[in-house]
């Protein structure tokens, strides 16, 4: 099996992107502010460069090339959650703790069920797991956000957000699609490739210059609530 | 086949709540709590200008007049929406917001091509909705 055109063109784009991000970010100065953005970042570009490596070198249909790509797809949904969890410490409410407990739990459980459909497939087990808890845990972090609307999180926190999320919720649907028909590595493979360019084209727009998350002045906060409840009251009036 | 199924419905769960909090998205520093705290919307002023006979002429016989004045009227509207949007009046009040913005979108579109006196009223009718929700 051969590399085609479209491939070439995705990763071709993908580590422009990489390059791109990496020197606004060192120029802008907004390396040190998002540590763990800018490492996931450097290791996407790391990741693929050495793919390209092991591929030149070994060609593609080389078990080299199979165990190197399935190795490094360790580390990336491990690089997001860790991504997920800094936002997540963002936006987080006082009952954190009820959050994990169900957020473990239903993933373990889930977990416990493709496991057992996949036992022989560790790469497939491990992305499942990954992708139930990546998915559960962006909801997790989007219902916290939307219900405390108070909190503003950054033009670069949210674009981050957007982009992992966007990325998260089109693998889990490309996953779904096993509903249809079974082709067990082809969920992880090209289509994500694909789908992968688009949240960090995003990251383009939204990593342009530095804004962090902000607490709003609690007096604000207040007289927004007050506003709030005397708008609720004006508008029960245009019935 | 049921592990799958949840994280099919949660992937579009998922989507659906990306593109709220997406076109949420309102810096709550910029929002003007003199106009909220008046509730002075300016979606008051357009439904009594839709009914004026002046708009009515104007609009019916004046193309590059009742562009102009769509575009203005539907910025003021978009304006009301963004104030509103930003007090966080709850999920469906958030539905018709996106709503709004994706009707803002198209209508602004379409009148590049195509202007229609009614193109207003669309745009009128959901903040009305909204409006309307947000007081339940």
């Amino acid at each position: 099996m051969k590399l085609t055109l479209s491939q070439y063109l995705i990763s071709i784009t993908s580590l422009a992107i990489y390059v791109y991000l990496l020197a606004v970010g060192r120029r802008r100065d907004l390396l040190g502010h998002f540590p763990f953005f800018y490492g996931f970042l450097l290791w996407c570009l790391v990741r693929d460069l050495a793919r390209w490596g092991v591929l030149f070198y070994f060609g593609y249909s080389s078990p080299v090339y199979y165990h190197f790509y399935y190795t490094s797809g360790f580390v990336t949904p491990l690089a997001q959650i860790l991504l997920l969890t800094e936002i997540y410490y963002q936006v987080k409410s006082s009952s954190d703790r009820l959050h994990w407990f169900f957020l473990l739990g239903f993933t373990g459980l889930m977990s416990w069920y493709s496991a057992a459909q996949h036992e022989r497939e560790v790469y497939l087990v491990f992305n499942t797991i990954a992708l139930y808890f990546q998915v559960l845990f962006c909801l997790l972090i989007h219902l916290q956000l939307h219900k405390n609307r108070r909190i503003y999180l950054g033009r670069n926190f949210s674009g981050i957000l957007y982009g992992l999320s966007l990325m998260i919720s089109l693998q889990a649907c490309n996953y779904g699609l096993r509903l249809f028909h079974y082709v067990p590595h082809e969920y992880f493979a090209l289509l994500l490739q694909a789908m992968g360019v688009i949240p960090f084209a995003m990251y383009v727009w939204y990593m342009d210059r530095l804004d962090l998350p902000r607490a709003i002045q609690p007096e604000i906060v207040d007289e927004l609530a007050a506003i709030e409840a005397n708008f609720r009251r004006a508008a029960r009036s245009v019935r | 086949m049921i592990p799958i199924l949840i994280i099919f419905a949660s992937a579009l769960l998922l989507l659906l709540l990306l593109l709220l909090n997406f076109l949420n998205r309102i810096e709550p520093q910029h929002v003007d709590l003199n106009f909220l705290r008046q509730k002075n919307l300016y979606l008051l002023h357009v439904l009594r200008i839709l009914e004026s006979p002046d708009y009515k002429y104007l609009s019916q016989n004046n193309k590059k007049y009742r562009d102009h004045l769509f575009l203005s009227y539907a910025g003021t509207l978009k304006q009301d929406m963004d104030e509103l949007a930003a007090l966080g009046l709850g999920f469906q009040a958030s539905f018709y917001y996106c709503l709004f913005r994706f009707f803002y979108g198209v209508m602004i579109l379409k009148n590049k091509f195509y202007s229609s006196v009614d193109d207003l009223r669309v745009l009128v009718g959901i903040e009305l909705l909204m409006v309307k929700k947000a007081g339940t």
